[in-house]
């Protein structure tokens, strides 16, 4: 079937802003929740982990670092899901004609994303604020959180990736209409959602050693556990990420992964950019984990976040490759609406400067 | 028309129901709510009460737990599910408000990180830099409520938006300013609801009666206030909403009156609590006042959504999401010419239009359920497809019907046909069947449409061949259909319902 035929139209209300704005905003709002994401999510699996070390007499470190981390699981969670709101927003101007009718296709389980975020969140408070220190729940909850947060990963990579391949929209879509297809037939849906997972595991591994470099002077053995542990969480990941990303770039149509392959030059850089700065950063993180005051993980972690910065940007113009056909950016008209637009910006400066205040006089309180 | 429509069975509206109900309480306690912590926690600190700071700090947590994962995810839960529902709207409110949504959400995040550095900084924070970070919070809480408040009045009262497309007045609307009055009263009623309920469950008898006493102090205020700010609302509803209010739709009279009796209750369960009990209220006392307040808020929600039909945005997009501007297409291109995720198949274009034309508020056997009213009703095939063109001037407030004469039939044999797997009705039949079967739709009987005028003078015999030959009236009547048994309960329970309230009513 021709996929113009059941194409949702672009909304007829012109863009409100100039489109390189709205883009630049969705980049940039995508790129602080993914982070935030990657995060949370290697931060919920490896508590998980450290648990079932520690269930099973594992070294105290275990059990110390399960605590440690349930401490900040549920800020992240707040975080996490803060800065999706943005990107969202965003995402659903430029290309909602697409994201609407993924998601529909996915009815429910796009719908439960935000049921299995509360599990989730209501759990790791509960861990942190409640549940008695040596209880059963300690075994059973974090798989709960990990879980839920596993779930809704799949939901929303599945949703994202629907709606950039039309052809897919196909009228079987109308047929089962009850909100139960994931795009499973794809061959392009696990391996992308691989390679993102595997990747937050890895962003989350640096925010452990990170974790232990900070330690470094208080507790040299528990910041030993977390700079090692944190590495192989970067690098094991990082490593197989490389082959995933490959496997994936394999099940792109043609024309977009030859855009990859030396066609097309942005999508080429953005690509071995990526690429050569995450195998880069393995051995520098390697010094960094026995080396932990020396400028090793600092710069790591500088690699490290221009490599997710260009595999987001790189991930947002493979939408506009596979889209070509159907759709581009400059198709809606745009009629700019210069006061509100001023009065996102005026609030934007303030609520930075809010959010300023706001940590440095938390971090600057008086048992920090 | 645009997109494919997801069908969950049961009612689509019955999923936003379940989202947004308990966003609204929550969300309006949220801000209410951080002014409680504040005026609490400064009232403790310059008494020096140590039990009330106790207390306050007890409920920050619960605040955090409340406002942060359920008030935020909840929010979160509405977008995600109007997306699924409404995607046409969705996107045209997102494409217009973009900026201010974007804005929010900048008060979204301050709003978030300030409860979290004041739940955590109550050992870390001085007293006033901790109550300075609870009115960052409380600002930019109420600060997000200014504006969705403009998104929410628009799509009742959108102006002369869809002509002119000028922003500033579509956000200013007609009922911005009384919505953003009453929403802020509702804030503050909620915190003394909540002060009401966490105090009644404390022991220390004479701390229970120092919170009551300062909840009291705003919430009978707020109450009273609250119903000169709904009278504000009502009056700035424009003169096409205020022919819904009017028009004998019974949801909207009845969310007047349930909002109306709800405040009544509500002022006197506090007052007679306090009066009551001077060592502050009992759980039960508590627990029904904030019924009477859940409901009081409840009608407000309900009348706003009432008087917005027939439309998700006011004079732009009617509920189903047909666009105003689409109905001249989509009379010559028909239904099926106009929806594109179809089956190709003519024998299911009844249920093509069914999905792309209803679905957004009706199911079939669910809730709003088509199939369900036409098996209650008794209606044949005949009288649904002599129905179905005329929805647009039935009292629910619907949109026109815009689709050709086989259309017509196709969906009238599409939904009689789910209607004849259903049981038949037993028991005996209501006194108003026939009525309500037949002409209830669209009259009453001195509100809407009203009979009583035509039926006045006229002889029983001479009703009974009104009732047959109204459809002759004019195109806007269905032919009458019903049996000569059906004749006559019209017109005994017209005659009955006429000398029981002589000339007034809106029955």
């Amino acid at each position: 079937m021709d996929p113009t035929l059941i194409l949702p139209a672009f909304d007829p209300i012109p863009h409100p802003g100039p489109v390189w704005l709205l883009k630049a905003l969705l980049l940039l709002t995508l790129s602080l929740h993914l982070i935030a994401m990657n995060m949370l999510f290697g931060g919920v699996w490896t508590a998980l982990f450290s648990r079932i070390k520690a269930n099973k007499g594992g070294a105290p470190h275990h059990e110390k670092l399960y605590r440690q981390l349930v401490g900040f699981l549920p800020t992240l969670v707040a975080m996490t899901v803060t800065l999706g709101v943005a990107p969202l927003l965003f995402v659903q101007v430029l290309y909602g004609q697409f994201v609407y009718t993924a998601s529909i296709a996915m009815g429910w389980f796009w719908w439960l994303v935000w049921v299995l975020v509360i599990i989730a969140y209501y759990s790791l408070y509960y861990l942190k604020f409640k549940a008695p220190n040596g209880s059963k729940a300690h075994s059973w909850i974090p798989w709960a959180a990990a879980l839920s947060l596993l779930w809704v990963s799949f939901t929303l990579s599945n949703v994202f990736n629907l709606a950039q391949q039309p052809e897919r929209f196909t009228a079987s879509l109308l047929e089962t209409t009850k909100g139960w297809n994931y795009n499973l037939g794809d061959h392009s849906t696990f391996p992308r959602w691989l390679h993102i997972m595997l990747g937050a595991v890895a962003v989350a591994g640096i925010w452990i050693m990170w974790l232990g470099r900070l330690d470094w002077k208080k507790e040299r053995d528990f910041a030993a556990h977390k700079l090692t542990l944190g590495y192989k969480l970067f690098a094991y990941p990082t490593m197989a990420n490389i082959v995933v990303g490959f496997a994936y770039m394999m099940t792109l149509p043609r024309d977009v992964m030859m855009r990859l392959m030396g066609q097309g030059m942005l999508e080429t850089a953005l690509w071995l950019i990526g690429m050569g700065l995450a195998i880069w950063a393995i051995p520098l993180l390697k010094r960094g984990s026995t080396e932990p005051e020396s400028a090793a993980l600092p710069l790591g972690t500088i690699l490290m976040t221009v490599t997710v910065v260009s595999m987001i940007i790189l991930r947002d113009i493979i939408r506009s490759d596979y889209l070509k056909p159907y759709y581009n950016l400059g198709m809606p008209q745009v009629s700019l609406q210069w006061g509100p637009i001023a009065l996102f910006f005026v609030t934007f400066v303030i609520g930075l400067g809010g959010l300023y205040w706001l940590i440095v006089t938390f971090l600057k309180g008086k048992n920090a | 028309m645009n997109f494919p429509v997801w069908d969950v069975g049961f009612g689509l509206p019955l999923l936003i129901a379940f989202v947004s109900i308990p966003h609204v309480f929550v969300s309006h306690f949220a801000i209410g709510g951080g002014l409680f912590l504040l005026i609490y926690e400064q009232q403790a600190r310059r008494l020096g009460d140590n039990a009330m700071l106790a207390y306050v700090r007890c409920h920050s947590r619960f605040f955090l737990l409340t406002t942060l994962v359920f008030g935020a995810l909840t929010g979160v839960g509405i977008w995600f599910t109007i997306g699924l529902i409404h995607p046409a709207a969705t996107s045209s409110l997102i494409h217009t408000f973009v900026w201010f949504w974007a804005t929010e959400w900048v008060m979204f995040v301050v709003e978030i990180t300030a409860s979290l550095v004041y739940y955590y900084g109550w050992d870390r924070l001085d007293a006033k830099t901790h109550r300075t970070v609870m009115w960052v919070y409380f600002f930019a809480a109420w600060g997000s409520l200014a504006v969705i408040n403009g998104i929410i009045t628009f799509m009742l009262t959108s102006g002369t938006w869809p002509q002119d497309r000028a922003i500033w007045p579509a956000f200013f609307n007609a009922t911005y300013w009384p919505s953003l009055v009453a929403r802020t009263l509702i804030c503050f009623l909620m915190a003394g609801v909540f002060a009401f309920i966490t105090a009644a469950w404390l022991k220390d008898r004479e701390l229970r009666r120092r919170i009551n006493q300062i909840a009291t102090l705003w919430s009978l205020p707020s109450l009273v206030l609250l119903l000169g700010a709904f009278w504000w609302y009502k009056s700035a509803l424009p003169q096409s909403v205020q022919g819904i209010v009017g028009g004998g739709w019974m949801a909207i009279k009845r969310a007047g009156d349930v909002g109306l009796w709800s405040a009544i209750f509500a002022a006197i369960s506090i007052i007679g609590a306090n009066i009551l009990r001077k060592d502050g209220f009992t759980k039960y006392q508590a627990i029904l006042t904030a019924f009477f307040v859940f409901m009081l808020f409840g009608s407000f929600e309900w009348y706003r959504e009432a008087a917005r039909k027939p439309y998700v945005i006011s004079g732009y997009m009617y509920s189903n999401g047909m666009m105003v501007s689409d109905t001249t297409a989509i009379k010559q291109a028909g239904y099926i010419g106009s929806i594109k995720w179809k089956h190709g198949n003519p024998a299911r274009h009844g249920e093509d239009i069914y999905r792309a034309a209803c679905a957004s508020c009706h199911s079939l056997t669910g809730y709003n359920g088509l199939a369900s009213r036409i098996n209650a009703k008794g209606w044949t095939e005949e009288q649904v497809v002599n129905l179905i063109p005329r929805i647009g001037y039935m009292r629910g407030a619907m949109p026109p019907w815009l689709g050709a004469p086989d259309e017509v039939v196709a969906l009238g044999a599409f939904l009689s046909k789910e209607a004849s797997a259903l049981p038949k009705p037993t028991g005996e039949r209501k006194r108003d069947a026939a009525w309500s079967a037949n002409c209830g739709l669209c009259h009453t009987i001195d509100g809407h449409r009203p009979l009583r005028a035509a039926m006045n003078g006229l002889s029983v015999a001479d009703e009974k061949d009104a009732v047959k030959t109204s459809g002759e009236l004019s195109d806007a009547m269905p032919p009458f259909l019903g049996s000569e048994a059906d004749v006559d309960q019209i017109v005994n329970y017209l005659n009955s319902e006429m000398a029981k309230t002589p000339a007034k009513g809106g029955k």
